[in-house]
């Protein structure tokens, strides 16, 4: 095959990579070996329809080094599945640098460790999706962005089944997705928030956050407009378990435990609001808390109109529930 | 000499295979399967028209390996005949345009119904996605259908098939996300989205349910403004169907129901009736003649923003509860019931 440097026909007509390579035609591609580079990228996607199976093997980079697989404006249509991802600043990276054109990405059963900067950042995402991958150690998990999130109902993203660990900043951010749907995924020490979403409808359910030795920060962090339900997910030993800055969030059937009183702070289960964002008609309802310190459900004055109800509040050291919004109203049911 | 013409008995079923490893036979040109087997695309295949891949045969496994099947005429990418069944396809993509289906089976409802399985496909710009003319079991795994000319999924059958529809996303459709007449399906953590042109057709939906029974659970559901055309989230025309912790979002109503017998909880519904029409329902219960909508149990739901009602009973709808529903900024009132018998059980807010 002429279309390529590093490439030959494979069997089953999968197209071997086993050194870095510029990929410019659609088509199968499998690593055949592992890859190691000191700078530089050695994957280069830089056309539509291609499919790469990293076949168990591992690109890697130095922890200086650039990205690992880049993508460039305007391919689309992306598979990568099943290997390592080594080092680097990025692991996956979405260059726009010559346009801006929405890019279709998804990711299977790839590990990452470590990466300087962001493992996957999709810059102007169409549609992305990742499922049973790990990100270990890196700044931010995942950056999804696009600016057409009420406008282009293609623009979503799904995240089912992966593990994101020591992660400095953010887990995952998605910021622009009409919809968002992540389950089953795994949270532990996140720096700032596991999930932060903004904009766009979100159905985020069965999900584990942790904190380990440090106090973790925020569990689920909904701005912007985001909204949508919160559903049947784990929270232990985080500052927040989750923070709404949104209208008509539905927040249920979470098991919220908090961190230990001597790791001190000020934490909350949920909260609701934030100095000028608003949180009104939010649902929150048949969750267990329980908060060692600190209250189980915060109304900050910008919360207006929110409802709790049938929620188990029992065992907060500190307060139950915290209501300096107007309107919020016990519908009920709570235990104290 | 038996050897050989065993081996030779196994040799190419269509113009365009050959033998690969793994005893799978490659497949590399268009042309059609007539035996059962493991088959593997080895390339992108492109046709101008007609049918790209024709099945002839039960118990097929076609592995489309990373690749793609093309059309840039009209016809369908992969056309299976009628009366065979027993097929899975999987792993690739399926490219087409608005005169194209990527995958067809069954010339009318009385075709035997076929036993379908799609699993990791890309399914872009095609008029149907999936076009099944007589279905008896249809799974839909971790698949990507999206910019559907018509319906992206469009499943008949003279009986009532089963499957499952999971971890899928269906987007960009023109019309219908899904339209199953499928008992006892399962749909859960699929992304549906639908984007309506100025057909002036009916209702376009998100999921439009017509087999009975069966479970929507986790799903999210969405469209965009774009008026004068009417959307749904999910109508549900069959009974017995549990309707579960789904979000629906910026329709002209969420969830309309024509049948009996629903339960209908734990969703969040918001910001119906903003597409520019007056039907502004979270949920609307409303029955078709010789279909009373009654029975329903409507319960804990979160309906915000709704433009007129958040919960609406035509008549003559019967016999329907609601109770602990969240119901907040309706346009006109919480609770609008032009049916009979239907009962506010208790905890609404």
């Amino acid at each position: 095959m002429s279309v390529v440097a590093g490439v030959a026909r494979a069997d089953q007509g999968r197209i071997p990579i086993f050194g870095p390579v510029t990929i410019t035609q659609p088509g199968s591609y499998v690593l055949t070996r592992d890859i190691t580079v000191s700078s530089g990228t050695p994957i280069n996607i830089q056309a539509s329809n291609v499919t790469i199976d990293l076949n168990g093997h591992s690109l890697t980079n130095s922890p200086t080094g650039g990205r690992l697989i880049t993508i460039f404006s305007p391919s689309t249509n992306i598979r990568i599945a099943n290997g390592r991802l080594v080092g680097g600043v990025r692991g996956i990276d979405y260059n726009t640098s010559t346009g801006n054109a929405g890019t279709s990405v998804s990711i299977h059963a790839v590990d990452f460790e470590p990466q300087g900067e962001i493992a996957v950042d999709i810059s102007n995402a169409i549609s992305f999706e990742m499922t049973s991958s790990s990100i270990t150690n890196a700044y931010t998990g995942v950056l999804i962005t696009n600016p057409n999130a009420t406008t282009d109902p293609r623009v979503t993203a799904r995240l089912v089944g992966n593990r994101f660990a020591r992660i400095t900043h953010y887990g995952v951010i998605i910021t622009g997705m009409r919809s968002f749907i992540a389950t089953d995924n795994e949270f532990s020490d996140s720096g700032l928030a596991g999930i932060f979403l903004v904009m766009g409808s979100g159905l985020i359910t069965r999900n584990v956050f942790s904190a380990g030795v440090a106090l973790g920060t925020i569990g689920i962090d909904l701005q912007g407009g985001a909204t949508g339900l919160v559903l049947d997910n784990t929270f232990k030993g985080l500052e927040r378990g989750v923070w709404a800055m949104s209208n008509g969030n539905r927040i249920a059937g979470n098991l919220i435990i908090g961190p230990p009183a001597s790791a001190g702070g000020s934490p909350r289960g949920i909260v609701l609001g934030a100095s000028g964002f608003a949180a009104d008609r939010n649902l929150i309802e048949i969750n267990r808390i329980d908060m060692q310190s600190g209250c189980a459900i915060q109304f900050t004055p910008d919360s207006h109109d929110n409802i709790y109800r049938i929620n188990t509040l029992r065992g907060s050291g500190g307060l139950a529930v915290c209501n300096n919004g107007t309107g919020n109203v016990d519908a009920g049911g709570n235990v104290y | 000499m038996r050897c050989l013409l065993a081996i030779v008995a196994l040799l190419p079923l269509l113009s365009g295979t050959a033998a690969a490893d793994e005893g799978r036979t490659a497949i590399f040109q268009p042309g059609t399967i007539d035996r059962p087997g493991s088959y593997v695309l080895n390339r992108d295949i492109v046709v101008a028209g007609g049918d790209a891949i024709v099945i002839r045969a039960s118990q097929v496994d076609l592995d489309l390996n990373g690749y793609a099947i093309r059309s840039t005429g009209g016809g369908a990418l992969i056309q299976i005949a009628d009366g065979f069944s027993s097929i899975r396809i999987r792993n690739g993509r399926l490219l087409g345009n608005d005169e194209v289906v990527a995958i067809a089976y069954g010339s009318s409802e009385q075709a035997p119904p076929i036993t379908l399985r799609l699993e990791d496909l890309e399914v872009d710009g095609n008029l149907f996605g999936v076009f099944l003319g007589s279905a008896a079991v249809l799974d839909i795994t971790s698949c990507d259908i999206l910019r559907c000319a018509d319906t992206c999924v469009l499943s008949f059958s003279a009986v009532e098939p089963t499957g499952r529809i999971v971890d899928s996303r269906f987007a960009q459709a023109q019309y219908n996300g899904l339209h199953l007449v499928q008992g006892g399906m399962e749909l859960r953590g699929n992304i549906i989205s639908t984007e309506p042109q100025s057909y002036q057709r009916d209702q376009r939906v998100g999921a439009r349910i017509i087999g009975h029974g069966g479970i929507l659970d986790g799903n999210l559901v969405a469209s965009i403004d774009q008026p004068p055309d009417r959307t749904a989230g999910v109508e549900l025309f069959a009974s017995g169907i549990l309707m579960t912790n789904n979000v629906l979002d910026r329709h002209s109503t969420g969830v309309i129901v024509h049948s009996n017998g629903n339960r209908i909880a734990g969703n969040v519904i918001r910001r119906s009736g903003f597409n520019g029409v007056d039907d502004g329902n979270g949920i609307d219960v409303w029955n078709l003649p010789g279909d009373p909508a009654a029975g329903n149990l409507i319960e804990v739901n979160l309906i915000d923003e709704s433009l007129q009602c958040a919960l609406n009973f035509s008549p003559p709808s019967a016999d329907n509860a609601f109770r602990g529903n969240m119901r907040f900024a309706s346009g006109v009132a919480p609770v609008c019931d032009g049916g009979n018998g239907n009962t506010d059980a208790g905890g609404n807010l």
